[in-house]
C-alpha cells in the first residue's frame, strides 16, 4: 500500500516533467503526510543533505571531468588510428575497429555518449564511404558505445557502489571487464559476417609494422591512464576518490601537454560543466537517499521480498524477473536515473535472495544501458542516428541482431556467474 | 575567462546574470581546491609516507557546497534531470500551465527547504568539526543556501513561461 502511493505520487510528478531530485522530495513529504506520520520534516532534509556527504562521492565530479577531458583531449582519434592499423586486414574490418575503438576509448572515459560521440564521429562517415548502410553503422556505434559503460572508469557502476553501502567499489569496477569483452566479441562476429555479407569490405592486408608501430606509440600516452588508475585502485594505493583526482590530473596532461589538441583557457567551461552535471547526479542520489530513508522504516524491501518469495523462492526466477523489470525501466527511463531510483529498492531484496551485491550490480547495470539504445528513447541512438543522418526506423531494423547478441550476453552476465565474477573471486582469493 | 560564462538565448535581467556568474566562479573554485586536496593527498602519501590529515573534512566541506551551489546553477540552466517524454506531448497552450503548476509546486519545496535547512543550521552552529574546528553549521548552510538560489532562477523561470516564454534548457543530457 504504502509502496503503492510512493510510485503514484513520483511517477505522476516525474512523467509530468518535474526534475526528479523534486518529485522525490515531494514524494518523500507527502507520503508521510497522507499516511499521517509524524516523522519530522528535518529528519528528511537531513537525510538528503547527509547522502551526499560522503567524500568518496567526488569521484562522480572528477571522473566526470577526467572523461571530458579525454574526449575533448584527442585521445579518441589515436585509439581509432591504432585499432585500424592492427584490424582492418579482417573482414567486416571497419566494423570492427568500431567495436575495439569504441572498447578501448570506454575504458578510458567511462561514458557512453561520449564513446559513441568521439567513436561514431570518425567511423560511421568512413564506414558509409565504403559501402555500409549508415544504419548499419549508427546502429553499431550506438550498442558498441555502451561498452564503455561496463570498463573499470564507468560512472553507473561507481554510483551503484556509492548506493550499495558496503560494496566494494573496486570488485565493482573489475566486474564489468570480462562481460565487456563478452559483448565486444559478440558484436565483432557479427560485424565480420555483415562485411562479408554485404561485400564492401572483405578485408586487406596488414598494414607495413612502421605503420602499426607509429600508431601504437602516438597511442601509448593514453592507453597509459587506464594501467595507472586501474593499478592504483587494485593496488589499495589510491581510493576511488583519490584515482579520480589523479584521472584528472593524467587527462591535464594529455590534453595540454602531450596531444595539444585543449587550450587552458577551455578548462574552466569543462570543470564547470563537469560539476554541475555531478551535482544534479548527486542530488538526484541525495533525494533518493530521504525517500531510501522513509522506504526502510516503512520496511518496504521486507515486505516486497515477502511477496516476490510468495511467487518463488527461486534465485534464477528473482533474476529472471530483475532482468524483466529492469529492460522495462530502461526503455523509458536513462541509465543513470534508473539505477538510482530502483538500487535501494532491489539491493535489499536480492541480498534475501543470496544474490552477490557486486553481481546484482553488474546485471542492473548491464539492463539499463540497453536503455541507451532502444527506441524510442536512448542516449546512444539519438548521438549516433544524428552524426549518420538517418531516421530511427531504420536504425531499428539493423539493431535487432545485436539487441539480440547483448540479450544473449545478459543472460550470460545474469546466469553464468563466473563471469562478472571471476576477477571478483580472484580478488577476494 | 569569459568565454564559459553562461549565456541563455532569452538574456536574463542584470542582477540575475551577475548572481549566476558569481554562482559559476565559486564552483569553479570549490572544484580547483576538492582536486588540489586529493591530488595532495596522494602526493603526501607518496612522497612523505602520510595522509593529510584534514583531507577528508575539508573535501567533505567544498563537496557538499559544490553540489548544492551546482543545484542552483542547475536550475538556472534548466539542467535538472527530468523526463520531458510525456510533457512534450501535450499540447503547447495546455503544457505551459503544466509547466507553471509544476514550478509553483517546486517553488513551496525550496522555501520548506530554505526554512528547515535554517533551523538544521541554527541546531548545529555551536558543534564543531573534529578536524578543522569549523562549526558543523557552516556546511549544514550549504543546503538553505543553494535551495535558496534555485528558487530566485525557478520563480524567475516561472514568471517567464507564464508570460510566454519557453521552459529553460529542456535539461541536458546527463547521460554517462
Amino acid at each position: 500500500m504504502t509502496l503503492a502511493i510512493i510510485c503514484l505520487i513520483f511517477f505522476s510528478l516525474a512523467l509530468i516533467g518535474m526534475p526528479l531530485v523534486w518529485s522525490l522530495l515531494i514524494t518523500a513529504i507527502s507520503t508521510i503526510w497522507i499516511l499521517g506520520r509524524f516523522y519530522p520534516l528535518e529528519a528528511v532534509f537531513i537525510t538528503y543533505q547527509g547522502s551526499v556527504e560522503p567524500i568518496h562521492l567526488a569521484a562522480i565530479p572528477l571522473f566526470l571531468f577526467a572523461g571530458e577531458l579525454i574526449t575533448r583531449g584527442g585521445v579518441g582519434r589515436r585509439l581509432i588510428d591504432f585499432a585500424r592499423a592492427i584490424l582492418s586486414f579482417l573482414p567486416g574490418g571497419l566494423g570492427v575497429v568500431t567495436v575495439s575503438s569504441c572498447t578501448m576509448f570506454g575504458s578510458v572515459s567511462g561514458s557512453a555518449i561520449a564513446d559513441s560521440a568521439a567513436v561514431g564521429s570518425v567511423m560511421i562517415p568512413q564506414m558509409a564511404e565504403r559501402g555500409y548502410p549508415r544504419p548499419f553503422a549508427a546502429a553499431l556505434v550506438a550498442v558498441a558505445g555502451t561498452i564503455g559503460v561496463l570498463m573499470p572508469l564507468s560512472i553507473p557502476l561507481l554510483v551503484y557502489s556509492f548506493l550499495a553501502q558496503g560494496v566494494s567499489t573496486r570488485e565493482l569496477l573489475v566486474s564489468g571487464v570480462f562481460p565487456g569483452f563478452v559483448l565486444a566479441f559478440g558484436l565483432i562476429l557479427l560485424c565480420i559476417y555483415r562485411g562479408k555479407q554485404i561485400g564492401c569490405d572483405l578485408g586487406g592486408p596488414m598494414p607495413p609494422r612502421s605503420e602499426i608501430w607509429r600508431s601504437f606509440r602516438a597511442m601509448l600516452p593514453a592507453l597509459g591512464m587506464p594501467i595507472v588508475i586501474l593499478g592504483g585502485i587494485l593496488s589499495g594505493f589510491f581510493t576511488p576518490t583519490e584515482a579520480a583526482a589523479v584521472a584528472v590530473l593524467y587527462g591535464l596532461v594529455l590534453a595540454l601537454v602531450v596531444y595539444r589538441e585543449l587550450k587552458p583557457s577551455e578548462l574552466p567551461g569543462l570543470v564547470l560543466h563537469a560539476f554541475i552535471t555531478s551535482a544534479v547526479v548527486m542530488l538526484v542520489i541525495g533525494a533518493t537517499g530521504a525517500l531510501s530513508w522513509l522506504i526502510t522504516i516503512e520496511q518496504i524491501p521486507a515486505n516486497l521480498a515477502k511477496t516476490i518469495s510468495a511467487v518463488s523462492d527461486n534465485k534464477y526466477v528473482f533474476l529472471a524477473l530483475l532482468n524483466f523489470a529492469l529492460i522495462l525501466v530502461g526503455i523509458f527511463i536513462e541509465p543513470l536515473p534508473a539505477l538510482i531510483l530502483t538500487a535501494p529498492l532491489f539491493i535489499p531484496v536480492a541480498k534475501a535472495f543470496m544474490v552477490d551485491p557486486v553481481h546484482l550490480g553488474l546485471i542492473m547495470v548491464f539492463n539499463l544501458v540497453i536503455g541507451l539504445y532502444t527506441p524510442p528513447v536512448g542516449g546512444t541512438l539519438f548521438v549516433s542516428a544524428k552524426i549518420a543522418g538517418v531516421g530511427m526506423g531504420a536504425i531499428s531494423r539493423e539493431l535487432i541482431p545485436m539487441f539480440a547478441i547483448a540479450i544473449v550476453v545478459l543472460l550470460l552476465v545474469t546466469y553464468v556467474e563466473a563471469i562478472p565474477m571471476a576477477l571478483v573471486w580472484l580478488m577476494r582469493g | 575567462m569569459s568565454g564559459f560564462f553562461y549565456r541563455p538565448a532569452k538574456p536574463e535581467p542584470a542582477p540575475l546574470r551577475w548572481l549566476g556568474d558569481a554562482l559559476d566562479v565559486t564552483i569553479i573554485l570549490l572544484a580547483t581546491a576538492i582536486l588540489a586536496v586529493m591530488s595532495a593527498n596522494v602526493f603526501a602519501r607518496a612522497l612523505l609516507n602520510a595522509d593529510i590529515a584534514w583531507n577528508t573534512e575539508f573535501g567533505e566541506f567544498a563537496l557538499v557546497w559544490a553540489t548544492f551551489l551546482g543545484g542552483g546553477a542547475a536550475a538556472r540552466r534548466g539542467a535538472h534531470m527530468n523526463i520531458t517524454e510525456f510533457v512534450d506531448k501535450i499540447p503547447a497552450r495546455a503544457r505551459r500551465w503544466v509547466e507553471v503548476a509544476i514550478r509553483l509546486a517546486v517553488l513551496v519545496l525550496l522555501v520548506l527547504l530554505v526554512r528547515a535547512g535554517m533551523n538544521i543550521v541554527a541546531k548545529t552552529m555551536d558543534q564543531l568539526m573534529s578536524v578543522l574546528y569549523w562549526p558543523v553549521g557552516l556546511q549544514y548552510l550549504a543546503m538553505p543556501v543553494g535551495s535558496g538560489l534555485a528558487l530566485i532562477f525557478v520563480a524567475y523561470e516561472t514568471w517567464v513561461i507564464a508570460r510566454g516564454g519557453e521552459a529553460f534548457g529542456r535539461g541536458e543530457d546527463l547521460t554517462p
